[in-house]
């Protein structure tokens, strides 16, 4: 568990003897070989490393970069975080300052989603795009794993690393199962390539079921890319610093050329403090790249012919289709006794074009009455309560289906991290923050 | 309250209240000019297309065949914003296959007219048919060009410097 007070004591330890003061200078980084670790453990800004490096490095250099992360839960570059994503649950776990224990982020590159805590390693490598291989560098991380004594690892036919653990079976020979323990996720530009992957070393893995079951997934169908299930396993390492050890050795053997290169570790101030770093991590902290970037779906609260998959039952007579595109609404169908009031089709109209993450809160838009009629099937007449009224749109539009309680909680942890790395950015001194900051692609953060 | 309660019926699928919102786009075949003998069509060393339009003021852009084979199959089409301007080399989409995002790059500055919406939906046209710039054909977006555009256009290989280029990167 990471409590707060973990949280903040944790740190890699620096394991390296060279402490550059600014390891990634344009020098640096236009070295043939190099080889970084990370101080930080905040994935927006890791991720935004990852990124400058692979944008600004020589376009022939190849690059060893290793860093771990905070709690939080990880989605492919094309995918829908109302399918992939327990909102409700992620959101349920505010600690202090209004964070998240699993922050939400999308990255740049391609693949599915996973969740990342302490107890995983990210190990990333860049390198030209001319010898671009998919199962080469994963190879590279399977020998660094087999140094390291552990056995039965392989990479599979969906370039994952896998480990084959022997089960004990009662009196007949032991069998074995296969587990996954590192994925992997490409980024292509011009010139250059990106495989990175996440290895369980010691994670904790009761977290991860639950983070990954989306309750809206059986009541969407999404364009864009969706995760394939694998069962897991650790590799049973306590110490990360003794698998980055061994990445770095095999990396060396891999580029003899690049044997005598030294570690530098990137310190989190140091990052923070480059231009190009820093507008990496305000584009990921954005709702606008978190939410915006969902490739369109189409949410159908009862099976259709097109998907026509059967529903868990919803709380009340109730049909609802909307349809979503970059997280704005194109599209809205209802039949609902609680959409024929007078005001109906106004409060409709309002949800069309509105960005599902910016509607400012379903129950309130659709409070309009203190009390609702329902005839029900024997023919009594059932009344209900705003409260009750409320409940059931956000069940449909909210907590449960589209997560829009959550979404508040999301954006407002996105905010808070973002005035927190500031914060540091500007020198930990103390700073009057100015609501008008936060200003980015022309919209204010989300509330 | 009682106005209210006499609209309140058991609900019944022909009344299906709906919106539609006019940003719900359908792509409208516009049947590209099938004489394509005016066009000059021209590769980046990227591997992304571009068919300029014997005005000189608006083209057609797309990756190439030898790129589509390359990524595999392709699962999303991520394509560029309507109306913006960029210029030549920015990232304006990406394609994603087999867990890789490969960034699209604007072959020449220029400003994004129309984007050929259909492949969000068929991403797979981009593996059957990437250099086709009819409707139901592989080609990302349409673009107006200025005169920057015009000058990084002569930049580009010509068909037959593009076939020798990719023969050479295959080496």
């Amino acid at each position: 568990m990471a409590t707060p007070a973990i949280r903040n004591a944790w740190r890699i330890r620096s394991i390296f003897q060279t402490r550059h003061a600014r390891p990634i200078t344009t020098k640096a980084i236009s070295q043939k070989f190099q080889i970084y670790t990370s101080s930080s453990p905040n994935p927006y800004l890791n991720l935004s490393i990852e990124h400058h490096l692979l944008e600004k490095s020589d376009p022939d250099s190849t690059i060893l970069f290793l860093y771990t992360n905070d709690p939080c839960v990880v989605i492919g570059r094309n995918q829908n975080p109302w399918t992939e994503v327990n909102l409700p649950q992620l959101a349920k776990t505010r600690i202090k300052f209004g964070q998240l224990k699993h922050h939400l982020v999308r990255r740049r590159s391609g693949g599915g989603t996973v969740v990342h805590d302490h107890g995983n390693a990210n190990w990333s490598v860049i390198f030209p795009k001319d010898v671009f291989d998919r199962d080469k560098h994963a190879l590279m991380v399977v020998e660094a794993l087999k140094n390291m004594g552990i056995k039965g690892v392989k990479v599979n036919e969906r370039h994952d690393i896998v480990q084959e653990v022997a089960q004990e079976a009662e009196g007949s020979e032991s069998a074995s199962s296969t587990y996954k323990i590192s994925g992997s996720a490409y980024k292509l530009t011009g010139k250059r390539a990106l495989h990175h992957g996440t290895l369980l070393l010691n994670s904790n893995l009761k977290d991860i079921s639950g983070l990954l079951r989306s309750p809206a997934a059986p009541f969407i169908v999404a364009q864009g890319v969706e995760s394939v299930r694998s069962p897991v396993c650790n590799v049973g390492v306590e110490d990360n610093t003794d698998f980055y050890h061994a990445v770095i050795d095999q990396f060396k053997a891999m580029y003899p050329d690049g044997r005598s290169v030294e570690v530098k570790e990137v310190e989190q101030q140091e990052a923070l403090n480059h231009d190009n770093i820093w507008r990496g991590v305000q584009e990921l902290l954005s709702p606008k790249w978190l939410w915006e970037s969902t490739p369109k779906f189409r949410l159908s609260s009862h099976p259709t012919p097109e998907d026509p998959r059967p529903r868990p039952s919803p709380p009340s007579n109730f049909f609802l289709t909307l349809t979503a595109r970059h997280a704005e609404i194109l599209d809205l169908q209802t039949d609902s006794p609680l959409f024929r009031s007078p005001n109906h089709a106004a409060s409709l109209n309002f949800l069309l074009q509105q960005k599902i993450h910016e509607v400012p809160k379903y129950c309130d838009l659709l409070e309009w009455d203190s009390y609702l009629n329902f005839r029900i099937d024997n023919g009594k007449t059932l009344t209900l309560r705003n409260e009750s009224v409320a409940s059931m749109c956000k069940w449909l539009l909210g907590d449960d289906m589209l997560a829009t309680g959550p979404i508040r909680g999301i954006n407002k942890s996105l905010k808070t991290k973002l005035k927190e790395l500031k914060h540091c950015r500007d020198g930990g001194k103390p700073l009057v923050l100015d609501e008008d900051a936060f200003m980015f692609h022309g919209r204010r953060f989300g509330d | 309250m009682a106005s209210i309660a006499r609209c309140l019926r058991a609900a019944r699928p022909s009344a299906f209240a709906a919106v539609r919102s006019s940003a719900s786009r359908t792509v409208v075949a516009r049947p590209f000019s099938v004489t394509a003998s005016n066009e000059i069509r021209k590769y980046t060393k990227e591997h992304e297309w571009i068919d300029l339009a014997a005005d000189k003021k608006t083209g057609v852009i797309g990756i190439s065949e030898y790129a589509a084979k390359a990524l595999g199959d392709l699962v999303y089409v991520e394509l560029p914003e309507e109306g913006r301007t960029v210029n030549k080399g920015d990232a304006i989409g990406a394609v994603e296959s087999v867990k890789s995002a490969a960034d699209i790059n604007a072959p020449v500055s220029c400003k994004i007219t129309q984007i050929n919406l259909v492949l969000e939906e068929k991403p797979g046209n981009l593996n059957q048919v990437p250099e086709d710039d009819s409707h139901g054909g592989g080609w990302i977006a349409k673009v107006q060009v200025d005169e920057q555009g015009l000058q990084d256009f002569e930049t580009l290989m010509d068909s037959e410097q593009y076939n020798e280029f990719t023969a050479n990167e295959d080496h």
